[in-house]
């Protein structure tokens, strides 16, 4: 049930997009859901130069989160991985992709996401 | 001589007294063997005095201050006093050539940016594993996967076992930086100053 909510959460999750000077342009793709193991939200595609994760371990344990960018052919970088609640960022860049951000499938624990975002410039 | 009192109030005084001697030594007895181990205490609570022993950087790379007052808003931080508190702990690492920089949050976590790769900031220096706040970068163009991490005062040594071999990791300004072998899963290896240990796991470069 828990699970279930959580999907129609993630479902109901609206993108907020924004652009700011410069042509700078973030999106917030994910927000306040409980991240099972396994579980990922993705961004919109664009040229990408940060992908930025906030989140807890407010459920225990020492849970591991990801993120990446992946491509128009379906591959994808390796993922930056952390176990350390709080911001995470990864700060390398992709011509053009979409964000990642995600559970560690091995995890023991769900964990709970504040947001993921993404941005350029 | 007589070495007990006489009367039943001194034999009732004297013990009480035994007894409560008795308690205070089993209490300290009990306490000391449930004092928690270094390898038991969250996050980097044990302190990393390199992130206050080392120079304030005075002039920031601007990717280095765009990402500290970014970071310093994302937390709730000022940014500008942020900045002053930025210290350098490593230079020229791995293929990338990335620098490790590291500033003190208000709350005492550490925030810390492996440059052009990745950066953490810990919501406080108690939530993360015991030890040690990590995180892996590399694994794009033709940069191999690494991992990073600041130890706290408390870590005696670190070593990575990936792909069946197993090496120390030296410990630089309570930081720990390494080139993975591979994709697949690696550990971190921790001893602690108590001689107690803690593995963490590294996921592979895929999940």
């Amino acid at each position: 049930m828990r699970r279930l909510l959580a999907s129609l959460a993630a479902g109901a999750t609206i993108a907020l997009m924004s652009a700011t000077g410069a042509g700078a342009w973030s999106q917030l793709y994910a927000f306040n859901l409980d991240f099972w193991p396994g579980d990922s939200r993705f961004s919109a595609w664009n040229g990408l130069t940060q992908n930025y994760m906030r989140w807890d371990r407010r459920y225990g344990g020492y849970p591991s989160v990801g993120l990446r960018y992946c491509r128009t052919d379906g591959t994808c970088i390796s993922y930056v991985w952390s176990q350390s609640p709080g911001v995470f960022y990864d700060t390398r860049t992709i011509a053009y992709g979409q964000g990642e951000c995600h559970a560690y499938g091995g995890n023991n624990y769900v964990l709970y996401v504040y947001e993921c975002r993404v941005s350029n410039g | 001589m007589r070495l007990l009192p006489k009367s039943k109030r001194w034999r009732a005084a004297l013990c009480a007294g035994a007894a409560a001697g008795v308690a205070v030594t089993l209490f300290a007895a009990f306490a000391t063997a449930h004092e928690p181990r270094d390898a038991n205490r969250d996050g980097l609570s044990a302190g990393v005095s390199a992130v206050h022993a080392l120079p304030v950087v005075t002039s920031l790379p601007p990717d280095v201050a765009r990402w500290v007052e970014q970071s310093a808003r994302d937390i709730g931080n000022d940014p500008d006093r942020a900045k002053a508190r930025v210290r350098k702990l490593r230079s020229d690492l791995g293929a990338r050539h990335s620098d490790l920089y590291a500033y003190p949050e208000e709350n005492g976590a550490v925030c810390f940016d492996l440059t052009s790769q990745a950066a953490l900031c810990p919501e406080d220096a108690n939530s993360g594993p015991p030890g040690i706040d990590w995180f892996t970068g590399g694994g794009w163009e033709s940069v191999p996967r690494n991992v990073v991490g600041l130890v706290s005062d408390d870590v005696r040594r670190v070593s990575l076992r990936a792909d069946g071999t197993r090496r120390a990791v030296p410990i630089v300004n309570n930081s720990i930086f390494a080139e993975l072998p591979s994709d697949a899963p690696a550990e971190l290896h921790l001893d602690f100053r108590d001689d107690s240990k803690r593995t963490i796991t590294l996921p592979g470069a895929n999940g």
